[in-house]
């Protein structure tokens, strides 16, 4: 585990001498500030005139805000992540330090999650940058922000297991674009894959339901931790990691 | 130290390593010497756990390579073809980072990198990004990598390819530096520097071992042959009769392609130099040049593959 962290650190290094760790965290910020902002003025209106009518406004800080908020983070993930996953391997593949990573003292195992974590780390610093929104919404409102917690809990979950496809993709080939159009391609797949359920038997829906991505995301959009979801993500990171790991074994050939 | 049993590797259908068998002890000097695809970086990729044989073993101080790489890569210090850089980083950092993998202890990362970035000449471009250095000092900072954890064996693979005649030599003189306490396998194509480096040479083809020569036996390949070429100011059919006759020498002949040239083969080892010079100054040739022919590798091979050929038969 130590020698993974040796990895991740350097490859979140890496990020930052690339313009790519900023233009990751710029983009995010604007896109999201953007939305941020729109949904903060609309929401103000509708209260401006519900207080000129005299009609009780429904809609609250999270579900109004927060929540629409973090459908946009969550398509933007969908852009993002193939991008900082698509060099983690294939990039030591092409530059032959691949040979240097397999003959350190350092397993197959070790090197994938290391590269894991490289951009769990770089993604989990971009969601505490949006951190700002909630809290401005603190300073002025009454946001629930046991909610707002949960649904970070959630999104970390979420781009681990899409960091998990981006990396299993990156071990297969040595050309980062193909490893970026393979992740983004899978986890598009993984995201419309319900839309596919409403057409089927009932065995089949509830098989897609399960399989589904953004299904599992909706407890943490309430607010709830749950575990079903939890495990299921979970689950679904360390397959695509032990993938991953056959994946460079296999490489080596020693499967 | 380092013992390699009946090792083949197939890469789908084309067999890469067959049967490859040797043993190395502590301390030695080993040379992979063969042409292109003979199948010395497979070897040395087997032997370093980056690639996994198709069957045969591998046992690194007594550790198998397959069972127990962590042990194994512990050992040993490995320089790739292609020195594994990241070329955004500074050779101090570079280093520092594969201390780490290569789980350096944290006290020793420092004093090591400082001992191999002075054994390696990298002290005035410790500072500067691994990119923009020239192919001979990346080849170094590739060394220094190899060297950082201090290990027992060295494998370098082709650690000269690609550099000026200096460079060359400056390496050289290091890994001879490093040789003693250590043990070095090396490959390359170049017939002397495995000579002038290695105790003991490994001769490969097609990826099977074609000889195993102590470097003394191999040096016959280099001056002990008998086979000469003469330049003269003129050279005729009269010159070549004279030369015939005398009772060592096998053929003589013109080199086809050089004006005035002539080659001398002779038999044994007695050397008839003085010889040929004196019949050539008594009949009044004037010698231009004189020299033992240069023995390339594909001579070398040609030798080796026939007079395999022969014993077959």
């Amino acid at each position: 585990m130590k020698r993974s962290f040796v990895i991740a650190k350097k490859d979140f290094k890496t990020y930052f001498i690339s313009p790519i760790g900023y233009l990751v965290l710029s983009s995010f910020l604007l896109v999201t500030g953007f939305m941020f902002y729109q949904r903060l003025l609309f929401f103000v209106r509708q209260s401006f005139i519900g207080s000129q009518t005299g009609e009780p406004v429904t809609a609250t800080l999270n579900d109004a805000i927060i929540k629409p908020l973090y459908g946009t983070i969550n398509l933007l993930f969908l852009f993002l992540i193939p991008l900082i996953t698509m060099r983690l391997i294939s990039e030591e593949k092409k530059q032959k330090t691949m040979e240097l990573l397999l003959t350190c003292p350092i397993s197959s195992g070790q090197i994938v999650v290391g590269k894991f974590l490289s951009a769990l780390f770089l993604i989990t610093l971009t969601l505490v940058c949006t951190l700002t929104y909630p809290l401005i919404l603190y300073i002025g409102g009454n946001p629930d922000m046991g909610q707002v917690f949960t649904m970070y809990i959630g999104l970390v979950l979420l781009s681990a297991c899409y960091i998990s496809v981006g990396v299993f993709w990156s071990t297969l080939t040595e050309n980062q674009i193909i490893a970026a159009v393979l992740t983004f391609i899978s986890l598009l797949f993984l995201w419309i894959i319900d839309w596919g359920a409403q057409n089927s038997s009932q065995l089949m829906t509830s098989t897609i339901y399960y399989i589904s991505i953004m299904r599992h995301f909706e407890s943490f959009g309430e607010g709830m931790i749950n575990i079903k979801d939890t495990v299921y993500y979970l689950s679904f990171c360390s397959i695509a990691l032990y993938l991953s790991y056959l994946g460079i074994e296999k490489q080596r050939g020693s499967l | 130290m380092i013992e390699v049993r009946n090792l083949i590797k197939n890469y789908g259908a084309i067999r890469a390593l067959d049967d490859i068998s040797f043993t190395l002890n502590k301390g030695e000097i080993l040379g992979f010497l063969g042409p292109n695809g003979a199948g010395k970086t497979t070897t040395m990729r087997i032997i370093t756990g980056f690639i996994s044989p198709s069957s045969g073993t591998v046992k690194v101080a007594g550790y198998d390579v397959v069972e127990h790489p962590i042990q194994v890569k512990k050992k040993i210090g490995y320089l790739p073809e292609t020195p594994p850089l990241y070329n955004e980083m500074t050779v101090s950092k570079y280093l520092k980072y594969v201390a780490e993998l290569k789980d350096v202890h944290k006290d020793r990362i420092s004093s090591n990198i400082d001992k191999v970035v002075e054994l390696c000449g990298l002290k005035d471009v410790k500072d500067r990004i691994i990119g923009n250095l020239s192919k001979g000092f990346k080849q170094r900072t590739g060394l220094a990598q190899a060297l950082i954890n201090d290990p027992e064996i060295l494998i370098l693979d082709e650690p000269t390819s690609g550099l000026d005649p200096k460079q060359i030599i400056e390496i050289r003189n290091l890994i001879k530096s490093l040789a003693g306490e250590r043990t070095i396998i090396l490959s390359s194509h170049i017939l002397p520097e495995i000579q002038m480096t290695c105790e003991s040479v490994i001769i490969l083809n097609k990826g099977k071992i074609v000889s195993v020569e102590h470097q003394k036996n191999l040096s016959k390949y280099l001056t002990g042959n008998n086979s000469y070429e003469m330049t003269l100011t003129k050279a005729d059919e009269k010159l070549l009769r004279s030369i015939k006759d005398l009772d060592k020498v096998l053929d003589v002949g013109f080199i086809s392609g050089k004006d005035n040239a002539i080659y001398i083969d002779a038999k044994g080892h007695d050397d008839i130099r003085a010889q040929l010079i004196k019949i050539a100054i008594c009949n009044n040739y004037e010698v231009l040049e004189f020299k033992n022919k240069d023995v390339t590798l594909e001579d070398v091979f040609l030798k080796l593959t026939t007079q395999e050929d022969v014993n077959t038969i």
